[in-house]
């Protein structure tokens, strides 16, 4: 194995998240290198989506830090973990119900692109971000229904819109085939860590499920 | 990619200018010489239009709910009468003035509505409202309290166009900074910005988890809200010479929240429909029955809702046995 596969990219010392009295994740040490597939396994209610909102950030650890690429970001917003990297998808479907999936896309690939503030030129104006589109609605079979509201879909459309929209997040020169027979294969939720120069991205996700079974399969492939 | 075109129009088929847009917006321009005799109901339309408009950019669009947007109104009519009184009394560097000041208010309550549900929301909205009524009230030496900022007089709009007691100059004058200000919204709504902006609007925790910034959207929206009610504020109290307490009332809140229901949120347009409808209404109802009107309009609202504005639009689609089947 090369360095940059040892890498660790993200990491986690004694994270602790109390609800009230109840600790949902008690002192949880992790650490991801690049490049490897993990799977968080347990039961309901073991704390596995808690982990996953602690690392994204939508909760803020009673106590542990969080290193993403040598960095601290246990303090950062959301979104600016996004920016450096750290995409997820939603165990439930989380969509964006009154648009279309190519609005869905349009927008999201044009907020990674650093466009999502510019308030001027139309969302369908730029080439980089339509041909972007483009690729995903082909890849994840979307581009039938491409025109319909979000909220009208069948399910299996919404999950692949779903894991289309993590991915918009991603690098665009990402081998995408490798990649989302990965994420499209657990019907559950995960977090990938991109590499910033790296191509050999996505390779490094959690996959979170309820059964081991599943998991086997999807870390196989 | 062989399929690139359909995406691309696709998208962009929203924001392109139809012809009827074209049309109603030139009807718009020629109604104060078409209709001379009602100049001042136009002029109102158009300032309610701005009004509703700039509510749409944040309930419509970013899902924010507002019961206190008067006070930005309020904020730019005072601003405007204000202005015109103690320092000089031309319109254009009024309205510029207003709106400067209305977004640096629009800025600061912002801080009140990023955090909170709905209802808190409509809480905090409320209390802000209230509380420039309030402050409006007590500092007569400046607003003239209870009697209202009077002997406000404008000078000629452009140094040539003076204002005339008929109203034609208000009215060519508000519905040109309606255009203007419109045209800009629609930029807005349908450019990347706009799209982030409903993306938060129908999921705030997917909208961080795919990297928007979303409370520095929501305050950079409700300024620019903010501003455009401080306009229409502004040329209220430009083209009546007047400004009162009035302004700020709850009342004012909630009927611009009406006329959106009345014309649809989400939908620029929904503002400028929803402004003549209620507007024309409450002008014929209350010449015909001055003291029963609030009565008439509430019944129409009601029955607006329970019916659906689809259906009230086409009756027809209420019988689809007699009419044929429905697409669906």
């Amino acid at each position: 194995m090369s360095t940059a596969a040892n890498e660790i990219v993200l990491s986690a010392q004694g994270l602790v998240m109390r609800f009230g009295g109840i600790t949902a994740t008690n002192n949880v040490t992790l650490k991801l290198q690049r490049g490897a597939r993990h799977a968080l396994i347990g039961p309901n209610g073991a704390g596995k989506t808690t982990l996953i909102n602690l690392l994204t950030g939508v909760l803020e650890p009673t106590a542990g830090r969080i290193t993403l690429e040598g960095q601290d970001i246990t303090a950062l917003a959301p979104h600016q973990r996004v920016r450096r990297g750290m995409v997820r998808t939603f165990q439930i479907n989380q969509l964006f119900d009154s648009l279309t999936p190519l609005e869905t896309l349009a927008l999201t690939v044009s907020q990674h692109q650093g466009l999502g503030g510019n308030w001027w030129p139309a969302l369908g104006s730029n080439a980089s971000v339509n041909q972007r589109c483009e690729e995903l609605l082909e890849q994840f079979h979307l581009t039938s229904v491409m025109n319909q509201s979000t909220k009208v879909l069948a399910y299996g459309k919404r999950r692949l819109l779903e894991i289309a929209i993590a991915l918009a997040c991603a690098e665009p020169e990402i081998p995408g085939k490798d990649v989302w027979h990965v994420l499209g294969a657990v019907p559950v939720q995960q977090i990938a860590i991109r590499l910033p120069v790296h191509p050999a991205v996505v390779k490094g996700p959690i996959a979170v499920a309820h059964d081991v079974v599943r998991e086997e399969a999807t870390l196989d492939q | 990619m062989k399929n690139a075109r359909p995406a691309l129009q696709a998208l962009m088929a929203t924001r392109r200018c139809k012809p009827w847009e074209l049309v109603l917006w030139l009807l718009a321009l020629a109604a104060p010489l078409l209709l001379s005799r009602h100049a001042l109901i136009i002029n109102e339309i158009a300032i309610v239009a701005l009004f509703a408009v700039s509510l749409d950019l944040i309930l419509g669009f970013t899902g924010i709910v507002s019961l206190g947007h008067a006070a930005f109104f309020g904020m730019g009519a005072y601003s405007a009468a204000l202005f015109a009184k103690l320092v000089v009394p031309d319109p254009l560097v009024g309205l510029a003035v207003a709106m400067g000041l209305s977004m640096l208010l629009g800025a600061l309550c912002s801080m009140t509505i990023i955090r909170g549900s709905d209802l808190t929301r409509l809480m905090v909205t409320l209390g802000v409202g209230l509380i420039l009524l309030e402050l409006a009230n007590k500092l007569d030496w400046l607003t003239g309290g209870a009697d209202g900022l009077q002997g406000v007089v404008l000078g000629p709009l452009l140094g040539r166009f003076e204002f005339d007691l008929a109203g034609r100059t208000a009215a060519w004058y508000s519905i040109s900074v309606l255009l203007l200000l419109f045209v800009l919204a629609r930029r807005l709504v349908n450019s990347p910005f706009g799209a982030t902006l409903k993306a938060i609007r129908d999921n705030r925790l997917r909208a961080m988890a795919i990297g928007i910034p979303v409370n520095q959207r929501l305050v950079v929206i409700y300024t620019v809200a903010a501003g455009m009610a401080g306009a229409a504020g502004a040329l209220l109290a430009q083209t009546t010479g007047f400004a009162s307490l009035d302004l700020f009332e709850f009342h004012r809140s909630a009927d611009v929240m009406l006329v959106l229901v009345v014309g649809g949120t989400g939908w620029l347009y929904g503002g400028v429909a929803g402004a003549i409808v209620f507007k024309l209404m409450q002008d014929l109802i209350s010449a015909i029955t001055p003291q029963y009107w609030t009565f008439w309009i509430g019944l129409f609202l009601v029955v607006l809702v329970l019916v659906g504005r689809e259906r009230l639009i086409r009756p027809w689609t209420c019988f689809p046995r007699f009419f044929g089947a429905p697409k669906a």
